[in-house]
Formats: C-alpha cells, structure tokens, sequence
C-alpha cells in the first residue's frame, strides 16, 4: 500500500504509466518515414567516380537518401558502404535487415551501385575464443577465431542471397594487415586467405554472379616483426601464394595521396597514390593480370592540424588530378571511391577532413569541385 | 510489512524506521549499505585516482605532444621542444608542483597514450572528441582556434554585434582560403543569402590564407575568413586589422586525460581556471600568438 501522503500523486502516476504503456502497444514501431520517388539515374562524364559513404550508423531515414541524392548529383555512380556482421545477427541465426534494406533499397533508388564491405565488427557471440568473458580485453569487437568462420561464411551467404540482384559487389573483411582490424591478434595472410575463400564458395552458393573482392589492405610499411601492421605488399604476396587468387574477382584496395600528389611515383619503402601500381605488379605475377581493382578507399586529408595532410586548395587539385590519372593509366582500375562521403556527427579530429560533405549535409568546396568536373 | 512503514518515517506504533525484525536489523542493514557504498567508493577511487596518486608519488606528469605543429609544439635544431602548449605544460607542472616529462608522439597515437595509461596528458592543440568519453576525459579549453573573421579597423567592415554571421556577411565581399573552413562558411551564407532581395555575399576564394589576408589588406575585400592561427600569426605584424568577433567556428583544445583520472582532472581544470584569472594563460597566448589572441 502507499503511504497515505503519497497516494494522490501515486495515482497520477499510476495512470500516466498505464496510459505510456497503452501508448506504446497500440502505437507502430518505428519504420523509415520516407517515400521514394521514382528511380533516379546518375549522370555523369567520368564512371570512375566514387566514394565511400558512411550511414552505416546513421538512424534517421532522410538523412540516408539525402546523403545518396548528393553523391547522385555529385556524379559518382558507385558507392562503397560498410555492412558490419553484429549489427545483423547480435543472436546467432536470427537476422535483422531493416537497415541494410533501407540504405540499399535508398541508393538503388538514387542510381547507385552499391560495393558492400562485409565482415568488421563480429558478433559478440562469436567473437570469444575458448572460455573468454564476454569483457575480456582480448575479446574485441574485430575478433573472430578461426573456428567461428564458418559462421561469418554463413552471414556473407544470407547477405548475398537476400540481396542478389541488388547487390554485384562485396567486399571481404576490411584492412586485415592491422592488427586492430584483426582482433588485436599477429596480422596472418593465410588465416585471411582461408577466410576468404570459404566466404567466396558460401557467396557464389548464394548468387554465382556476385564480384568478390578480397584485401582491401591498408597501405603500411610496417615490417614482419612490427606488432601493429604488416605491409600490404608483402601481405598480398603471402595471400596469393596461399591461394587467395582463387577466391577473388577483383581485389580491393585502399590508395591514400598523403602529403604527394597523385603522380609521384611508387616506391616500396613510399606511401602514395600510386602504390597501386605496385599491388597490381603482384597481381600480375601471380597470374591474375586478368582481374580488375577497385579503390574502396583514398583520398586526401586538409586537416591543420594532421602531420600527413596538405591544403585544401592541394587536396582538391590532387584529387581531380588522380582521377584524372586512374582513368588515363589504369584500365584495370572500375572505381576509385573517396573516403568519405560524410559522417553522421563531427569526429572533431583530423578525420573530420577527409569528407566532402559535413554533417549538416554542407558540400565543402572539394564536393563542388567534383561535381563540376564529373558531370559537366 | 509494507503497512508498517509511513510516510513520514515513523511506524504506526510511533518507532522509527524498524525494518522486519527489531530496531537493530535496520541499524545492520544501514552500516552495511554504508560499508559496502563506502568501499565501493574507495575502491573507484583507487581506481580513478592512480595516475593522480602516482604523479603526487612520484612528483612526475608524464605528457605526450605531438611535436610537428608549430607554434604549438616543435622541435628546434637542438633536439629541444618548443611551442606554446609546452610553456603551457611547464606552467601547470610548476602549479602543481611537479616535474614535466614530454613524450613525442603522432597525433594519432595521443588519445591511445593516455587511454592505456602510458602518458597522464595529452597537451598538444588536441580538440575533445565526444564520442571518446567512455575512455577520455577533457579539461576546459585553454586555447580556442577554428575560422574567424579578419577586418579593418578604421573604414571598414563593422565588428558582428549580435545576429547571425550570415547577416553580418550581407553585402560583403569575403577573402577565403579556396576549400577551408571559412570558404564553406562563406559559400553557405551566400546560398542563404540568394533568395533574399537584399545584397548578397560575394566570396573571393584564394589559394592560401595568406593572400585571403593579403586581399583584404589590399582594399579587394571586405573581410577575410581564414584560420585563427594563420590571422594571429598575420595580426602580429599588420596593424589596422582586428578580429570581427569571435571565432565563425571554434574549435576549442583542451588537454585530454584518461576516463578514470579523475582527480587528475579536476587539478588541471582548477589550476587552468586560476591560470586563467591570474592572467598567466593570457600572457602565453600573447606571447605565442599576439595581443588579438590574449
């Protein structure tokens, strides 16, 4: 019983908690508010044109097609977005889509095709190796044992077949030359390479013209014996001896400028744009001269503040300019997607400057520019 | 039982707070709340405090700085660090009576220093990032940098008094970095602007910060729109020019602790504030940056 001095207030309560829960049963869950208009088609002098975008943890369903509209009207027909494992089966065998439909239903819409980089953040339920808590510090959110890659290879089959048609392109796990792409653990290219290929046989079960795209490695010149990274050259060699040419259609690659321009030329021991030339030399050796690449990430930085970044002004004029280069001197090149589009919310840090677009959705001059060159 | 207990703290039979059995059951059930509330207390704070309580142990604040961003923090032909944030550093290392020992480290390992317990602070133009709180903690600001507006002080573009910086920017004609901060500012004030009968914005994009400054100088602009750092480095030696307000969009730098440094952090934001009031943290910023910047 309440107290007595306590009872009126106690009833009001009550009844504002009876009618909150009333509310609540009889009112719809959420759904995305927006209705498509017809599809859209991008218009655009320069294919190649890309960029990664980033609503993977944006909630509100108009921002996700404004974000498609402006890379529609920026004239870039493909985008690379990020699908990360846990956000769609938190219980194993149980999958929610929601949002994956949303984003790809909204840029099918907007004339887009959609690279989509699978793998990233593990469930919590897979990601425990043996007997670890839930909290264990070695239980990170990029960790997936070995045992537990059957159960990915199943994601990326129901991912595949629920989108097929939909969806042509995948990418496989994303830079796991870094250790902190791979669960804290030593970076193991065989290990990947197994990965990747039971990924590439459950993909092909599940649509058999689905592309493949394995490495999406990041450009390092980390030694062997570096606990952080191994170099992604020397990383995409031991993939290929172990087998990985067989389980790819293309390779993904991540081509960053740093503080050059696009046309300085490659160097083992350098890190610029053209280190793409070196990744394809690899390919070519290995005999698979045949496949295409597709840069899922690069770009420039015009952060103040950041070490390997350059100004604005040179950060848009090396941008056009390795376009320019990609599609005169890389034929096997299909995209060259600039990381990234937009962030939901500012990093307020040096990432911050690598978008073309803010968060309130303000194109930044580079987005001008791109735009004026792509579609005029 | 619920019936023995009233509102007003007093069973019906007039004894107070009984709990189930006799009076001391209740008095059990207290201290051991307390016990536990208080060792649970103890214990954060031993946990909290550890990079406070060794510092004062070992009269040591171990900071990281990322030494490539002068007027910040360099190093000189000697080897030797200098720059703002480490006069700042040594500053607050006398105030707390400690000893300052620096680490060199890229930008983007700082926040992994402290994080883990390698470095107790990050002083190096380091902006708080709000989805880091779960692991990091900022103090106040000490600096703020981002876009400003640069004008002329006699004859011409008037000081931003109240209203929006879109309507300030009405009519003028604004020298901008070409792609920076203050050329998107500009750029977007100009579309809001568009609609409207009334006078427009015309922005001037030029390569670098310098010629937006240097276009202002030159009578070709109304105003100019660049960096805080690039205007107080020009302000210093071009007179006749002053800030229009403050910052179009600040970006504050604060110094970064660990989550658990609790104590740690609210040394650094006590000894900021009386930095502040006593004038010692705008003397450093006059010294490094000019009066405009005090």
């Amino acid at each position: 019983m309440l107290p007595h001095t306590l009872k009126p207030a106690g009833l009001w309560l009550a009844r504002a908690l009876l009618l909150a829960l009333i509310f609540t049963l009889i009112h719809p869950p959420p759904t995305p508010s927006i209705v498509l208009g017809p599809p859209q088609t991008v218009v655009t002098q320069h294919p190649i044109v890309c960029t990664h975008t980033r609503v993977t943890d944006e909630v509100e369903a108009w921002k996700i097609l404004r974000t498609f509209e402006m890379v529609r009207q920026m004239g870039a027909p493909t985008i690379t977005e990020y699908f990360p494992w846990a956000y769609y089966e938190s219980r194993r065998g149980e999958y929610d889509w929601l949002h994956a439909d949303v984003r790809i239903d909204y840029a099918r819409n907007q004339g887009l095709t959609v690279i989509a980089r699978l793998g990233g953040i593990v469930p919590e339920w897979a990601r425990k190796p043996g007997d670890l808590a839930p909290d264990d510090p070695q239980a990170i959110h990029t960790l997936l044992p070995e045992e537990r890659f059957a159960d990915f290879g199943e994601f990326v089959y129901q991912f595949v077949r629920r989108y097929a048609g939909r969806v042509r392109h995948i990418i496989i796990w994303n830079e796991p030359n870094v250790t902190l792409e791979w669960g804290f653990r030593p970076v193991d290219p065989e290990a990947y390479t197994r990965l990747l290929r039971l990924a590439y046989a459950r993909a092909k079960e599940a649509d058999p013209t689905v592309n493949v795209l394995g490495g999406a490695l990041a450009p390092t010149l980390e030694p062997a014996t570096s606990e952080l990274a191994l170099n992604d050259l020397l990383y995409l060699e031991r993939m290929y001896a172990a087998g990985a040419g067989e389980a790819m259609d293309a390779l993904a690659v991540h081509a960053y400028g740093l503080r050059f321009p696009p046309e300085e030329p490659p160097a083992n021991n350098a890190l610029n744009f053209r280190r793409v030339e070196l990744l394809r030399e690899i390919m070519v050796r290995f005999g698979y001269g045949d496949q295409p690449i597709y840069i899922t990430e690069g770009g420039w930085n015009d952060s103040p503040r950041w070490t390997h970044a350059v100004r604005p002004l040179a950060r848009i004029e090396y941008t056009l300019r390795a376009f320019q280069w990609a599609e005169s001197n890389w034929p096997y090149v299909r995209a060259f997607c600039i990381w990234a589009f937009r962030y939901p919310a500012p990093q307020r840090s040096y990432g911050d400057y690598f978008t073309l677009v803010t968060p309130e959705f303000t194109p930044k001059p580079i987005y001008e520019a791109i735009r004026e060159w792509a579609t005029k | 039982m619920g019936d023995e207990v009233s509102g007003t703290g007093k069973r019906k039979d007039g004894r107070r707070w009984a709990v189930g059995g006799g009076w001391w059951s209740g008095v059990v059930v207290f201290a051991a709340v307390a016990a536990l509330a208080a060792i649970w207390v103890a214990s954060q704070q031993r946990e909290e405090d550890a990079a406070w309580a060794r510092i004062r142990l070992t009269g040591v604040l171990r900071l990281a700085t990322d030494a490539s961003y002068p007027p910040f923090a360099a190093v000189d032909e000697n080897g030797e660090l200098f720059g703002f944030d480490i006069d700042l550093a040594e500053a607050l290392g006398r105030r707390l009576r400690v000893r300052v020992e620096f680490e060199n480290i890229a930008y983007d390992a700082l926040l992994a220093a402290v994080v883990s317990g390698r470095n107790d602070v990050v002083i190096s133009a380091f902006a708080p990032q709000p989805d880091k709180l779960d692991e990091a903690a900022f103090t106040r600001p000490y600096f703020v940098s981002g876009t400003v507006a640069v004008v002329k002080e006699e004859g011409g573009r008037k000081k931003k008094e109240g209203g929006s910086w879109a309507d300030w920017a009405r009519g003028q004609r604004l020298a901008v970095e070409y792609g920076a901060g203050g050329d998107v500012a500009a750029r977007q004030w100009a579309r809001q602007l568009a609609g409207q009968q009334a006078a427009g914005v015309t922005v001037l994009p030029q390569p670098t910060a310098q010629d937006a400054l240097l276009t202002l100088v030159n009578g070709a602009a109304d105003a100019a729109l660049v960096d805080a750092v690039t205007a107080y480095e020009f302000l210093r030696s071009q007179p006749g020019l002053a800030l229009a307000g403050p910052p179009v969009e600040p970006e504050p730098y604060v110094i970064a602790v660990s989550a658990r440094s609790r104590e740690l952090l609210l040394a650094l934001n006590r000894a900021l504030a009386e930095m502040e009031a006593d004038g010692t943290l705008p003397d450093l910023r006059a010294k490094w940056f000019g009066e405009a910047a005090r």
